[in-house]
C-alpha cells in the first residue's frame, strides 16, 4: 500500500506537456491493451468491481486442497501466455505466469506482484522496479533482473512478434530496459506517460534459463506449442501444467515454489488443482454448473439466472450481480467518406445522413433503450449514453448529454435537419426515402433480440431498417477496413480502466474509430479536439486533470453521438458456494484473477 | 361429358383413387389444406399484426380462458384476465384479477385486405384494449406467437410450394429429355445431375445466402432463397423421371405413336407423362417437407428469412437455449406447425402412392 502511494506521489510531479510522439506512443498503447476494445461476440468481457465482501474470509478460515472445475469455450492456442490472444488461451495460461505488477481488479490500481516496489522519475519517462527477492521460477531456478531483461529483449525483437510488442513500440523505437543490478530493473519510455505502470500487467515474465536457447534459434513460438512437456513449461505464477488432454481437459497443479504466502503465512496457492474443461456449447456450461460438473460460470448471462436461481436457493452455488460491466452495447453509422474500387464505401447520399449530428442525436432519442434493458437482459444491464460504464468507477463522467428515448424530440430533430414526413415514411430535403442496413453478428440472440427492437422503434420515426447478420469475423475484418456496412450494432469491452486504453477507438486515426477509422486528418473539428484532449490526458500526469480533460471527450461523444451506446449489461458471475475468498470484478478474468487466493472450505 | 371422357386416364385414376381413398391420402390433404388456408387467411385469423410489439408483456404465457365466472357461474363466453411480469428473473406474470376482458369474435380493427384483395376490417376474434390475448403466449420481444405462426406459414409453406413449382418442371424437363432421345443428350444432362447431386447442396445454400447483397428487402431475400433451394432440388428428380422415360421409350404404345407420325412433344406429353404423374405427384409430396425445412434450416441459422418477416424457422432461432425448453415452451410452437405440416406431407405421399400403385389391382392405369 505504501509503496503504490510513494508511487502515486511521484508520479503528481511530472510534467504535462503535449507531444507528437506522445500521441504515437499513446497510439501504440492502445494497441496493447487493443484487444481491450474488442468486439464480442460470444465472450462477454469484463471488468471492476466490488466483491461481497467475500474477500475477507482470508486466513484463517482457508484450508489448503482440493480442485476448481471451469468451463472454457475453446481450448488453448498455446501454452505461452506471451503469445495469447483470444480469451480462452489468455485466461488458461494466466496462472501460469507472473508480472512485475498486477492490477488489483477490484480496485482497478497497480499492485506490486514480481516487482515490491517502483520509482518513476520526475519527468515520467523512467520507471525502476525494485524486484523481490527469492522468487523461484516453478521448476526451482532463481528469478531475477536477466529474466525481465530476457522477456523484454524477446518483445522488443521483430523476429517474435509477441502480440503485446506493440505497445512497448514507439514509432519504431523499442522501450529501453536496462539492468541496474540483479534485482533492479530501470525502464526508459520514449514519451511521459501517467498511466505507465499498469502496462507492466500486460508481459508475463518469461524463464531465460528455459527459453533462450529457444529464442536464439528463432524457435520460441513452437517451443511452448500445445505438445510441449508440461515440465519444460515454466513459470512464476501459482499453478503450472499438469496434463492437457487435446481439446478436452487442461489440468494445472499448484506451483510449489509459488512465492506469495498469505496474511497467516500459509504459502499459496490453496489449491492442488485448477481444471479447465472445454465445452463449446454454452448451454452445456450452463447445465455443467447447475449440476455442479463445474464450480464456476463466469460470465452468467442474464437468462441463465432463471436456470440458476434454483439451484442459488438449494444454497449450492453463489450468484453475484457487480452491476454495469465495462461491456457496452454501441450502435454506429458508418461515416468513411472513401472509395473502394472506384466506388463510394457508403452511399454518398446515405453519408449525408450519417454524418448529420442532429440525425444521429435523433435516432438516438428514437431508441428506447429502457425496453432493450428489460426484454433483452432481462432488468440486469443500465441504460447507457455516454462512452464508459458506470462500471468504469474513476473515470466514468455521469453529465454527459443524454439523448433519453423520446420520438416526439427525434421528429423534431430530424425536421430541423432539413427531413420531413410524407405520411408515416420520413423523408430526406431531396425527397428521398430514409433507409439503411443494420449489421451485426450473427448467431448473437441478445444482439437479434436488439436489433430488432431497434427497427421497430426507428420505424416508429419513419425510417426503414433493414437487418442483416454477418459471420463475426466477416464482420470483424469489415469493421477494420472501414466498410461494406451502413450501420452496425456491436459491444465496445474495455480492456483496462485507463482513459488511454481506449486510444484506439477514440483518435481519429485508430483502427477502432470505427465510425470512420484511421484518418489521417480528423474529419470534423470535434474529432480534432478529442485528439488534442486523449494527447493532453495522455501527458497529463496529475489525475485530477486527467479526468478534467476525458470528462470533456466523453461529453463531446455524448453530444455528437458518433457511438450511440445502448446499454451495458451487469456482470453476473456464479461460484460453487463452498469456494472462499473470492473477490468478482469488473475487469478480466473476473472471477479466477486471484485463483492463488481463492480455497474451498 | 365429352370432355371429362377425353379426360386423360391419370385424372380419372387420381378422382377413382380419391373415391378409394385411403385415408392417409384424405388425411394429408386434409391437414396441408389446413394450414394453407390458415396462412391465406392469416389477417383475418391472426389478432395482431406480426411485428407488433408488446414491450410490457414478453414471453407472457399462452393465455388463460376462463369460462366459469369467479362466483364459479359459467359465463356464457370465455374471458381473460391481463397480467402483470411479476419476476423479471424466473419471469413469472401474476393475473390481475380485477377487471376481467372477454373473449370477442368479428371484432373491428384497423381495415386490411383479406387475400391481397377484398377490404376487410373485421377480425376473427380479439380482446377489448388494454388488455391484449396471446393465446399461444408472447416471443421475448412481446409479439404475439399465434399471429407470427400463421404469417410465418405464408412464407414457410410458400417457400416449398414455389420451390416445388420451380424443381418440378425443371426436373421433368430434363429428365425427359434425357430419357427420351439419350445418347449425347443423356450424356449432357446425367452429367448435370450428377454434379449437383455431388455438390453440398445445404452448404452452398448457406454461402449463397450470406452472399446476397444486404440491402436487400425481407420479402426479396425469401423469394431468392427460395430460388436457391429449388435450384438444388431438382437433380435426383430429374434421375427419376429419365430412368422411367428410358424404359417408356420402348413401350409398343409409344412406338405405335411414333409409327402414326406422332412428333415427340405429342408423344411426351399424351403418352409418357401421364404415365409418370402419378409417381411424379409422391415425389413431390416428398420433396415438399424438405424444401420447407431448408428455408426453416437456414432461418433458424440466422441466414434465411430476416425480421420483421415472420418465418417458422426464424421463430425456432429465439429457442436456442436451455430456457426456452423449459421456462418459455409455447415459442416452440412452429416445431410443433412443422411436425404436423410434414406428417401431411407424409401422409399425402404414402396415400398418393397407395392410390396410383399400378400393382393395385382396383386401379386402371388406361393402358
Amino acid at each position: 500500500m505504501e509503496r503504490r502511494k510513494k508511487h502515486r506521489t511521484k508520479g503528481t510531479k511530472g510534467t504535462n506537456g503535449t507531444s507528437g510522439t506522445k500521441g504515437k506512443f499513446l497510439a501504440g498503447l492502445v494497441c496493447f491493451i487493443a484487444p481491450a476494445i474488442v468486439l464480442l461476440a460470444v465472450w462477454p468481457a469484463a471488468l471492476p468491481s466490488i466483491s461481497e465482501g467475500a474477500a475477507n474470509a482470508q486466513g484463517s478460515r482457508a484450508r489448503a486442497g482440493g480442485r476448481l472445475v471451469a468451463s472454457k469455450s475453446a481450448a488453448p492456442q498455446t501454452f505461452n501466455r506471451l503469445f495469447a490472444t483470444d480469451e480462452p488461451t489468455t485466461s488458461m495460461t494466466e496462472p501460469l505466469v507472473g508480472h512485475l505488477v498486477k492490477i488489483n481488479r477490484q480496485t482497478q490500481l497497480p499492485e506490486p506482484e514480481l516487482a515490491e516496489s517502483w520509482r518513476v522519475s520526475p519527468d515520467g519517462r523512467r520507471i525502476t522496479f525494485t524486484l523481490r527477492r527469492g522468487v523461484r521460477f516453478s521448476d526451482g531456478q532463481p528469478f531475477t533482473a536477466d529474466d525481465v531483461v530476457f522477456t523484454f529483449a524477446v518483445i522488443n525483437d521483430p523476429n517474435v512478434a509477441a502480440p503485446s510488442a506493440d505497445i512497448f513500440n514507439i514509432q519504431g523505437q523499442r522501450i529501453q530496459v536496462e539492468k541496474v543490478d540483479a534485482l533492479t530493473v530501470a525502464f526508459t519510455l520514449p514519451v511521459p506517460y501517467a498511466g505507465g505502470v499498469r502496462l507492466f500487467d500486460g508481459p508475463p515474465i518469461l524463464p531465460r534459463h528455459i527459453l533462450e536457447p529457444a529464442w536464439r534459434a528463432g524457435r520460441l513460438r513452437q517451443e511452448w506449442g500445445l505438445g510441449a512437456a508440461p515440465e519444460r513449461v515454466v513459470g512464476l505464477g501459482p499453478f503450472k501444467i499438469k496434463s492437457y488432454v487435446p481439446g478436452q481437459r487442461l489440468v494445472l497443479g499448484r506451483n510449489e515454489h509459488y512465492w506469495k504466502r498469505s496474511a497467516t503465512g500459509t504459502r499459496l496457492p490453496y489449491l492442488d488443482e485448477l481444471v479447465f474443461v472445454i465445452d463449446r456449447d454454452r448451454n452445456t456450461q450452463l447445465l455443467k454448473f447447475q449440476r455442479g460438473e463445474t464450480d464456476v460460470l463466469s460470465p452468467v448471462n442474464a437468462d441463465d439466472l432463471a436456470v440458476l436461481r434454483p439451484v442459488e436457493r438449494q444454497g449450492r452455488i453463489r450468484i453475484f450481480d457487480l452491476g454495469p460491466s465495462m461491456i457496452r452495447e454501441v450502435f454506429w453509422f458508418n461515416q468513411h467518406p472513401g472509395q473502394r474500387g472506384g466506388r463510394p464505401i457508403v452511399d454518398p447520399v446515405k453519408l449525408a445522413w450519417f454524418r448529420e449530428t442532429k440525425f444521429r442525436q435523433a435516432v438516438s432519442s428514437a431508441i428506447d433503450r429502457a425496453a432493450i434493458v428489460n426484454l433483452v437482459f432481462a432488468g440486469r444491464a443500465a441504460e447507457q449514453y455516454g462512452f464508459l460504464s458506470a462500471g468504469d468507477r474513476v473515470w466514468h463522467n455521469p453529465n454527459v448529454p443524454k439523448f433519453a428515448y423520446d420520438p416526439a424530440r427525434a421528429r423534431q430533430l430530424l425536421e430541423q435537419a432539413g427531413f420531413r414526413y410524407q405520411g408515416a415514411q420520413l423523408l430526406d430535403a431531396q425527397g428521398r426515402e430514409v433507409a439503411f442496413t443494420l449489421t451485426t453478428n450473427a448467431g448473437n440472440a441478445l444482439r437479434a433480440k436488439m436489433s430488432a427492437l431497434i427497427q421497430a422503434d426507428l420505424a416508429k420515426v419513419g425510417m426503414k431498417v433493414t437487418l442483416q447478420a454477418v459471420e463475426a469475423q466477416a464482420l470483424l475484418s469489415r469493421l477494420g477496413e472501414g466498410g461494406d456496412y451502413e450501420a452496425c450494432l456491436l459491444a465496445i469491452v474495455s480492456g483496462d480502466a485507463d482513459p488511454t486504453s481506449h486510444q484506439n477507438a477514440l483518435l481519429s486515426r485508430g483502427s477502432g474509430h470505427w465510425w470512420h477509422p484511421a484518418q489521417r486528418q480528423p474529419a470534423t473539428p470535434w474529432e480534432a479536439r478529442i485528439d488534442q484532449l486523449m494527447q493532453r490526458q495522455m501527458g497529463a500526469l496529475n489525475t485530477a486533470a486527467r479526468k478534467r480533460l476525458f470528462n470533456e471527450v466523453q461529453s463531446i461523444l455524448g453530444e455528437q453521438q458518433p457511438f450511440i451506446f445502448l446499454a451495458a449489461r451487469n456482470l453476473i458471475v456464479g461460484a460453487a458456494s463452498d469456494l472462499g475468498n473470492l473477490r468478482p470484478a469488473l475487469l478480466p478474468d473476473f472471477l479466477l484473477w486471484n485463483c492463488d487466493e481463492i480455497y474451498r472450505r | 361429358m365429352g370432355r371429362a371422357v377425353r379426360d386423360t386416364h391419370w385424372l380419372k385414376g387420381l378422382r377413382r383413387a380419391w373415391r378409394a381413398s385411403p385415408r392417409r391420402l384424405r388425411f394429408g390433404v386434409f391437414v396441408l389444406g389446413a394450414f394453407a388456408l390458415a396462412a391465406l387467411a392469416a389477417d383475418f385469423l391472426a389478432p395482431y399484426d406480426p411485428a407488433m410489439q408488446d414491450r410490457e408483456h414478453f414471453h407472457a404465457p399462452p393465455a388463460t380462458l376462463y369460462w366459469m365466472d369467479q362466483k364459479g357461474e359459467w359465463s356464457w363466453r370465455p374471458y381473460i384476465y391481463r397480467s402483470r411480469l411479476e419476476d423479471r428473473i424466473e419471469m413469472i406474470y401474476r393475473e390481475d384479477r380485477t377487471q376481467a376482458f372477454s373473449l370477442k369474435f368479428f371484432v373491428a380493427r384497423e381495415e386490411y385486405r383479406l387475400l391481397g384483395v377484398l377490404p376487410c376490417r373485421v377480425k376473427l376474434f380479439g380482446v377489448d384494449a388494454p388488455a391484449r390475448i396471446f393465446l399461444f403466449g408472447s416471443d421475448g420481444l412481446g409479439r404475439d406467437v399465434l399471429s407470427r405462426l400463421l404469417y410465418g406459414a405464408r412464407v414457410s409453406l410458400s417457400i416449398a410450394a414455389a420451390a416445388l413449382l420451380i424443381s418440378f418442371p425443371l426436373a421433368i424437363g430434363i429428365g425427359s429429355l434425357a430419357g427420351y432421345y439419350g445418347g449425347a443428350v443423356d450424356f449432357v444432362c446425367m452429367r448435370a445431375v450428377e454434379l449437383f447431386l455431388a455438390l453440398p447442396a445445404f452448404y452452398l445454400i448457406i454461402a449463397l445466402s450470406s452472399a446476397l447483397p444486404r440491402d436487400v428487402a425481407p420479402e426479396a431475400r425469401a423469394a431468392s432463397i427460395m430460388a436457391m433451394i429449388a435450384l438444388f432440388g431438382w437433380a435426383s428428380l430429374a434421375r427419376i423421371v429419365r430412368g422411367m422415360v428410358l424404359g417408356l421409350r420402348e413401350r409398343d404404345f409409344v412406338a405405335s405413336a411414333r409409327a402414326a407420325g406422332c412428333t415427340d412433344w405429342r408423344i411426351l406429353r399424351r403418352h409418357v407423362w401421364p404415365q409418370i404423374a402419378g409417381l411424379m405427384l409422391v415425389q413431390a409430396a416428398l420433396a415438399a417437407p424438405g424444401f420447407m425445412l431448408a428455408e426453416v434450416t437456414l432461418s433458424y441459422l440466422g441466414l434465411g428469412v430476416q425480421e420483421p418477416l415472420p418465418s417458422w424457422g426464424g421463430m425456432l432461432a429465439t429457442g436456442q437455449n436451455v430456457l426456452a425448453l423449459t421456462g418459455f415452451w409455447w415459442t416452440l410452437a412452429p416445431g410443433a406447425a412443422i411436425l404436423f405440416v410434414c406428417f401431411g406431407f407424409h401422409m399425402l405421399a404414402d396415400g398418393l402412392r397407395e392410390a396410383l400403385d399400378p400393382r393395385a389391382a382396383s386401379l386402371d392405369w388406361g393402358d
